[in-house]
């Protein structure tokens, strides 16, 4: 099946990882796994340089219509991040904003952290975030209706609060990649919240789209879940028509 | 897909959350996953008492002829744990697991080194889990040197490179790849570790079988490396046959 993953990073990271951090690497496994888009953000932003890996992962999006951009944004650096918005935002293949929590050394509840919430709000509706607070989740998914959170790896092994999380507000959604490949997780999460605010996030290439794949095709799903969390929630996150159109 | 030995499986109770992990949870992966045997332990030998626990696993695999035993020590106990491993050894179980960081005990630990002298001495196998930096090497370093074949488990995308200069190194070092989900992982671990040094381990029934098994389908290995990855290279371990 034909799957939307909203969870890549396109560079290199500091483990072991032989022929992987390039578009090339990136193309190849979404051709394996049958991934039709990938919806990426940069991990030189993320781990150095928030300017030089926004251009860097804008430079391979434009290219490559497989490959989506989440624009990274560094609430240590608010000027700049409204800058990084307001320039690749405008662009068709720039679909949202990453944040990351550790590697900004910044926790959801410091306050520049909420500052630069307000702007992602106002310039997009969909934000990723790695990780986060569940109190702070709750209160950004009230304070903005309109903007939907995808909460990365969904906690983990603590997968339950964010399933919460998703009962309780209609904008936030469950990405479920980690290596903790809790048996019975996602059927659990289905169970709990259904499946419409659940979406497939690999972290590829930090991540083989493989292991996160089993995790799922453990629950058993139903193709109705199938179609919607490997493509339909996605595509309507990102406004594309869905699987069966 | 090739017959599967899983040389990493437990079964019993999670004292921090509800959780399906029990004996029936774990014969319902072997079953609905043609594992041909399934090495494992039962829980209350790693956080309550090792002799109920071993008895425990033994009772179980004794019932199911795919289960095979693991026994677990506990270097904090030292003083009984040689007799322990004798005792469980001459009932038929030839692993033996350790938990350090659920224990608490670190890798120098002069009883840990002892005990695995003991182990060796018997011939028996060990498996101890490695996850964190450093944790590999300090094994290695620790009881490397012994005649005592060594599956390292719970090593991930973090550690892959560390597992790939021990097992290069220590030809009794063997490693799982449960937790392996970077791309390319087993290709790596088999090109740099060793083809003959990567073991199929699932961690079930805590965690989804799927996982490593999907890994091993998708990686670009020969079908040879993937029938050693999944049965043949834990008969080597084992000391049943040669991979």
């Amino acid at each position: 099946m034909k799957k939307i993953d909203m969870h890549g990073h396109l560079g290199y990271w500091p483990f072991a990882l032989p022929n992987c951090g390039t578009v090339e690497s990136l193309l190849h496994l979404c051709e394996r796994y049958d991934i039709d888009r990938l919806v990426a953000s940069s991990s030189l932003a993320l781990n150095y340089d928030m300017v030089g890996g926004n251009a860097e992962m804008a430079a391979a999006a434009d290219e490559h219509g497989r490959l989506l951009m989440y624009v990274y944004v560094n609430p240590n650096f608010l000027a700049q991040s409204c800058t990084e918005m307001d320039r690749y935002l405008p662009e068709d293949f720039a679909v949202g904003c990453k944040i990351h929590t550790s590697y900004s050394a910044t926790p959801t509840s410091a306050p520049r952290m909420h500052d630069l919430m307000a702007e992602i709000a106002r310039r997009t509706n969909l934000v990723k975030i790695h990780p986060g607070d569940a109190a702070d989740l709750a209160k950004w998914a009230r304070a903005y209706p309109d903007l939907n959170i995808i909460v990365a790896h969904s906690f983990g092994a603590g997968y339950r609060g964010a399933v919460q999380l998703a009962l309780a507000h209609p904008n936030i959604y469950l990405d479920f990649c980690c290596s903790h490949a809790g048996r019975g997780k996602i059927r659990d999460a289905l169970d709990c919240c259904g499946p419409g605010q659940i979406v497939f996030g690999s972290d590829v290439d930090l991540l083989d789209p493989a292991f996160t794949l089993a995790v799922f095709e453990g629950a058993k799903m139903t193709e109705e879940e199938r179609s919607a969390v490997y493509y339909d929630n996605a595509a309507r996150l990102l406004g594309l028509p869905p699987l069966k159109a | 897909m090739a017959e599967i030995i899983d040389m990493v499986t437990s079964f019993g109770i999670d004292r921090t959350c509800p959780s399906d992990i029990d004996l029936d949870a774990l014969l319902g992966v072997v079953e609905d996953h043609e594992v041909e045997r399934a090495y494992t332990c039962s829980l209350r030998a790693v956080y309550y008492t090792g002799p109920q626990g071993n008895d425990e696993t033994l009772r179980a695999c004794e019932e199911h002829e795919e289960l095979r035993p693991v026994a677990v020590l506990d270097p904090r106990r030292f003083f009984d744990q040689e007799d322990e491993a004798r005792r469980c050894f001459d009932r038929g179980c030839t692993v033996f697991r350790f938990f350090p960081q659920l224990q608490g005990w670190p890798f120098e630990f002069l009883p840990f080194v002892k005990i695995s002298e003991t182990l060796a001495g018997l011939g028996a196998r060990a498996i101890v889990h490695a996850s964190a930096y450093g944790e590999a090497t300090r094994v290695a370093r620790a009881i490397g040197n012994l005649h005592l074949p060594v599956l390292l488990v719970g090593g991930g995308y973090a550690n892959i490179g560390e597992l790939m200069a021990v097992l290069a190194a220590y030809p009794t070092m063997h490693c799982d790849a449960h937790v392996q989900d970077g791309p390319f992982a087993l290709e790596g671990l088999m090109q740099h570790g060793g083809e003959d040094r990567v073991i199929f381990g699932s961690n079930s029934p805590e965690r989804e079988f799927l996982a490593p098994l999907l890994m091993a389908q998708h990686a670009e290995i020969t079908d040879a490396q993937r029938r050693a990855y999944l049965h043949d290279n834990a008969l080597a371990f084992l000391g049943e046959a040669s991979a």
